[in-house]
């Protein structure tokens, strides 16, 4: 196609043909298409850091999540433990020292009490509930008598129970070394304390005094039993009578051990004599129970176990 | 990088190397530029053109193929933006080819340098040759221009324009003939 003519034609044209388009132009055009690949797909790769957050972020969110789902399964409580509400629950009316051979009598709180230092630290989330509770405790294994006292004193009991019954229902010496359980070595002292109701008086309220100085759990308690002693038969207190009444089919009560200091452990000790053949003993403890509870109702399923035969 | 094919150049721009890109744009910014400038009336307007067919091409650079030679597709995207351009303006672009297969501009649309007047002007002078060119009618020239500039064969510039190779090889010639005689060759 290149003809001679076409060739002088070119060369005229070349020479014609010099026109550039500016620098700024240039830079413009360049810089947007580094734009371009800069920022657009595929274009520049991520430097090391970015590729690797992602992954990392990952990770850490897996680590984190598995560490809270295995602090929550150290935490929760293990099958076969009461809940949470029926153990911070303050036992009314409580007597320390009787409350601790009730307790001892069954089994698997007595295990959980004397269980290694971190079964408590398991526990106390749940124990911190009450802390006049663990007070108590504290108070009645340290003096056990003065503790007693505060329940003689409570408004709901007037009248200090006499002493024929708690003497009559004091196990013999005989009964108790023949139970060779350490709550039944424990009888003489609640029975020394109820046969002697009027020094036990001037202790308790030495006890009261001594305790109201220390702090607000005494105070709590006091309120509790009262409370409990102006209501008697509270919802509350039904319920867990039925509750221990169906937990005492899993666990027989010690017929030997102390009279208990709350409802649940008086009706357990009723049926464990009950069973145990006392029939006499365990009608006095009828009588018994309703004197010190007037107004609480035994529950229907809790009385055909109980009721005099 | 620099003995690279322009269409390697272009498939290394879209696979992210801005360098290939300025390689690319070195070899055809010229000619590209002077296609535009020789067919629109200023040099402000030419620029603004080239700046966006040089944008067209950054934008569709992930959508090129290497089916084609990478000027003839270059230079229909040049082509279609003259004619974006043109619509525009209101003005007529190519008209039904004659019987010779030259193009006429109708009177009253003609392109910017399409005043008769004009081609007798500057005989003697280099600018006697730019006043032919741009006396010439728009498909010629630019047929002419991408003959010349782009080193285009027959058949590219058909394709690049959008027409068929008679078209466009009469194109050439009539635009030829015209600037030979304005020269004082023919």
């Amino acid at each position: 196609m290149a003809e001679p003519r076409d060739d002088a034609l070119r060369k005229r044209y070349r020479e014609l043909a010099t026109e550039e388009p500016s620098a700024a132009l240039d830079d413009a055009i360049r810089a947007a298409a580094r734009r371009a690949v800069s920022s657009g797909p595929g274009a520049i790769r991520k430097p090391g850091a970015a590729r690797w957050a992602v992954p990392v972020s990952l990770a850490a969110v897996l680590f984190l999540s598995f560490s809270v789902v295995m602090r929550l399964e150290k935490e929760a409580p293990p099958i076969g433990e009461p809940t949470p509400s029926v153990v911070a629950s303050p036992p009314p009316a409580s007597s320390a020292p009787m409350q601790a051979p009730a307790r001892a009598s069954t089994p698997a709180e007595t295990a959980k009490e004397a269980g290694p230092p971190s079964d408590k630290l398991r526990e106390q989330p749940r124990m911190e509930a009450s802390p006049a509770l663990r007070k108590e405790k504290k108070d009645a294994v340290a003096e056990s008598k003065p503790a007693v006292a505060a329940d003689a004193i409570a408004p709901a009991k007037p009248q200090a129970p006499p002493p024929a019954p708690a003497a009559a229902f004091v196990p013999a010496p005989a009964q108790a070394s023949a139970a060779a359980s350490p709550p039944a070595a424990e009888p003489p002292r609640p029975a020394a304390t109820m046969a002697a109701p009027a020094p036990v008086l001037q202790e308790r309220a030495a006890a009261s005094a001594h305790e109201e100085q220390r702090n607000v759990a005494p105070a709590r308690r006091d309120q509790a039993s009262g409370a409990l002693a102006a209501q008697g038969a509270s919802a509350e207190s039904r319920a867990k009578a039925e509750g221990y009444a169906a937990k005492r089919v899993a666990e027989p009560a010690n017929p030997d051990a102390p009279w208990p200091d709350t409802v649940d452990g008086k009706l357990e000790r009723i049926e464990a004599l009950r069973k145990a053949g006392r029939d006499k003993e365990a009608d006095e403890a009828i009588s018994r129970f309703r004197r010190e509870h007037p107004d609480y109702r035994i529950p229907e399923a809790t009385w055909e176990r109980i009721r005099p035969k | 990088m620099p003995d690279a094919s322009d269409e390697e150049l272009m498939l290394a721009y879209a696979g992210g190397d801005a360098g290939a890109f300025d390689v690319l744009y070195a070899r055809h910014k010229g000619p590209v530029f002077r296609l535009m400038l020789r067919s629109v009336k200023t040099r402000g307007e030419a620029e603004e053109l080239f700046q966006d067919i040089w944008m067209r091409v950054v934008e569709a650079r992930e959508r090129y193929v290497r089916t084609a030679k990478f000027t003839t597709w270059l230079y229909t995207v040049a082509h279609n933006r003259l004619i974006d351009h043109w619509r525009k303006k209101g003005l007529a672009i190519v008209t039904p080819e004659n019987d010779d297969g030259e193009s006429t501009v109708e009177e009253g649309q003609a392109g910017p340098f399409d005043e008769p007047h004009r081609i007798v002007e500057a005989r003697d002078t280099l600018a006697t040759l730019e006043s032919a060119l741009a006396a010439l009618p728009v498909a010629q020239r630019e047929a002419f221009l991408l003959h010349h500039e782009a080193d285009m064969t027959v058949a590219q510039i058909a394709e690049a324009t959008g027409t068929n190779e008679e078209a466009a090889k009469s194109r050439l010639r009539y635009a030829m003939d015209k600037l030979r005689k304005a020269v004082g060759d023919g």
